[in-house]
């Protein structure tokens, strides 16, 4: 199996979002690849399906999408390493569970590669390191093919996670790689992060693209369901 | 005749689903493949399509409400079918007038999750609003008694039917593999599959992304990776089995006491917990530990490391899994604390909402089958730890009382002892001591 790496670069959460919504159609007709989407956003907050809007405390001027994955209120920004995997569960055991737990596997790998012990907490989807969470994690399925994913704190701007109650969880509070490491930056991660994907989830390789087809660079805030 | 949609199985250890969201509301027509529901599972969030057409009838589940899986969420009825066919067509098999709630026969969850099916989207079959479905309904139940059970009544869907009519296929040649023999897409797809030229199975293959099966058979070879539980399990066992040299001891244990007190606190007022077979257990090995602290202990390198506390796992089954929650400081618990305590906590373990330590700590593990029909069986060591019990069904057998021959409640009892730190004569006198314990049961109550 090969994996289809797109390093998007910093890219608007709407236009990310179209971009996994082309690539989730193509992958269900069956013209597209198993794709990890490699991008940072401008601040956004999102809301999975299940978020309640009081978990948003004070927005600042951060506009706020609501999102068909799992989970509660999240944040993205600058510094964080957000992945989009989009990849036919069937085959890996048509199991979500499975692939929840698969992908906290692969962020503890990295970040044990950059030297930070992090953990699982058990009911609490996501990476934890000393009782701060460094990592989301929130998925959608669709006919077995997943899109949305994780979020990983680099250098993010942890203070505005405290506009809101991140996942839900009451008190829970935030960390990132900077404020445990000497050094850390989202670009020299992004190769580690898809080459322990690939091997966690048993792509034999991996190929780097960049050729994202043009109307992706066309603004085009309206989600698109299908294919031109 | 209705259909009920379930709760699908997104997970191996997915025991309950929430509904996020409906996409169709009562009175839409479905299609196979539409999507109608988002279903959340911990941190995902799954489009869940239907497996049959027809007009969505009820909503049993609201949004925001979470359901065990396998839960009837919906129900599909029927969307009259034939409207333009020049003959009359009958439509439906009865359907017994009662609506049954689950099938009578045995599914296995992977033909009842909607969401393995993921065909192509059919063209619209010719189907009047959802309005006749509903007046058909009585007008077809009624009709049971009258008329008699003919060969012609074949119970598919529209969807179905649009697809015979082109193909040329008689349905009342199909086997159904649907609920109640009703014919679904996949049993004409896999028709034509096996009828059809190599480039249109190919088609049709490439339409629907989930395995053909044969029809009316779950028998499909496949490899399925393991949940990460069940690997746990596959490692731990195996390193077990493999490091621990396990011998077993068996005892035959008179139960009629046992029997008679637990009916004599089910009826009585001032006990209001229910109290099992499993709780006498379990106070009875918490006395029987702390008499012979061997058999609470572990193996540890060059010696024998006795534990501090009773904590006393119990062994629960999953739908393919297995947990073994901890009831902490046994000896210090009564009869009574232990059947509440224990009832929590297995259902907060089989719930998949442990608390802290729930499943951690364990120094023994009980594992009853006494709600089969087993005589007796030998269960593995679960590491650390030092033995494990397994249980039988409790149940009458002939016994020999004072050279006369008697019935008895009786079951047998089998003790996996860990022989680095335990002998034959240790194992066999912690039965002996559970024997009589359980023999004379008031004796748990004090």
């Amino acid at each position: 199996m090969v994996l289809h790496c797109f390093d998007l670069g910093c890219l608007e959460y709407p236009r990310a979002l179209i971009v996994q919504e082309d690539l989730l159609h193509r992958r269900r007709e069956g013209t597209g690849h198993d794709a990890l989407l490699l991008v940072e956003h401008p601040p956004v907050f999102t809301l999975g399906r299940g978020a309640e809007e009081k978990n948003l405390l004070t927005p600042r001027e951060v506009p706020v999408h609501r999102v068909s994955r799992g989970g509660e209120v999240t944040f993205h920004g600058p510094g964080q390493l957000v992945g989009y995997p989009l990849i036919d569960l069937a085959n890996h055991g048509r199991d979500v569970h499975l692939y929840l737990r698969g992908l906290e596997a692969v962020l503890i790998d990295v970040l044990a590669t950059c030297g930070i012990a992090a953990r699982r907490e058990v009911g609490k989807t996501g990476v934890w390191v000393n009782e701060k969470k460094i990592a989301s994690i929130g998925v959608g399925v669709r006919r077995w093919v997943t899109y949305h994913g994780f979020a990983l704190n680099v250098t993010t701007d942890l203070s505005y996670f405290a506009d809101i109650v991140p996942c839900g969880l009451v008190g829970v509070r935030m960390t990132s790689m900077a404020e445990l490491l000497p050094v850390a930056e989202v670009v020299s991660l992004k190769p580690l992060v898809a080459a322990t994907f690939a091997r966690y989830f048993g792509y034999k390789d991996i190929i780097w693209r960049t050729d994202l087809p043009t109307d992706f660079q066309t603004p085009n805030p309206e989600p698109r369901t299908s294919n031109p | 005749m209705s259909i009920e949609v379930q709760m699908p199985r997104l997970s191996d250890t997915m025991e309950e689903g929430k509904i996020l969201k409906w996409l169709k509301k009562v009175g839409d027509k479905i299609e196979v493949g539409d999507i109608i529901a988002e279903v959340e599972t911990d941190k995902a969030d799954m489009e869940m399509e239907a497996l049959d057409a027809g007009v969505l009838s009820e909503i049993r589940v609201q949004e925001g409400e979470s359901v065990a899986v396998g839960a009837v969420i919906a129900v599909l009825g029927e969307a009259g079918a034939g409207v333009a066919a020049s003959e009359p067509r009958k439509v439906e098999t009865p359907k017994p007038p009662v609506v049954a709630p689950p099938p009578a026969a045995p599914v296995t969850p992977a033909e009842r999750v909607p969401v393995e099916i993921a065909a192509a989207p059919a063209p619209p079959p010719k189907v009047r609003e959802s309005r006749e479905s509903r007046e058909s309904r009585p007008r077809r139940e009624g009709a049971e008694s009258v008329a008699p059970v003919s060969a012609e009544r074949v119970s598919a869907s529209p969807v179905v039917r649009q697809m015979a009519e082109e193909h040329h296929i008689d349905l009342r040649q199909v086997r159904g593999s649907g609920p109640g023999g009703r014919i679904i897409k996949q049993d004409v797809e896999v028709l034509l599959a096996q009828s059809s030229p190599p480039t249109a199975r190919a088609r049709i293959s490439s339409a629907t992304s989930a395995p053909v099966s044969a029809p009316a058979s779950a028998l499909v070879g496949r490899k399925e990776t393991f949940s990460r539980m069940r690997a746990t399990i596959a490692k731990r066992l195996t390193e077990s089995m493999r490091d621990t040299p396990h011998f077993y001891v068996t005892c035959e244990i008179d139960m009629s006491e046992a029997v008679r007190l637990r009916s004599a606190l089910k009826t009585s007022d001032r006990v209001t917990t229910d109290v099992t077979y499993t709780h006498f257990l379990i106070k009875s090995v918490a006395i029987a530990l702390e008499r012979h602290p061997r058999l609470n202990a572990s193996y540890v390198e060059d010696g024998r490391e006795y534990k501090a506390d009773i904590n006393i796992g119990l062994a629960v089954a999953l739908n393919d899994g297995l947990i073994v929650p901890v009831l902490h400081h046994c000896n210090t618990l009564s009869l009574l604390d232990i059947a509440a305590h224990a009832t929590a906590l297995v259902e907060r373990a089989r719930a998949g909402k442990p608390s802290g330590d729930d499943l951690s700590g364990g120094t023994f593990t009980i594992s009853n089958m006494g709600m089969l029909p087993i005589e007796h069986f030998t269960a593995i060591i679960n590491p650390p730890q030092g033995a494990i019990l397994a249980t039988g069904a409790i149940k009458e057998r002939a016994v020999v009382r004072n050279g006369q021959l008697a019935v008895a409640h009786t079951m047998m009892a089998t003790l996996s002892c860990d022989h680095r730190i335990l002998d034959g004569v240790t194992g066999g006198q912690f039965l002996a001591e559970l024997k009589t314990l359980l023999e004379n049961p008031v004796g748990l109550m004090v």
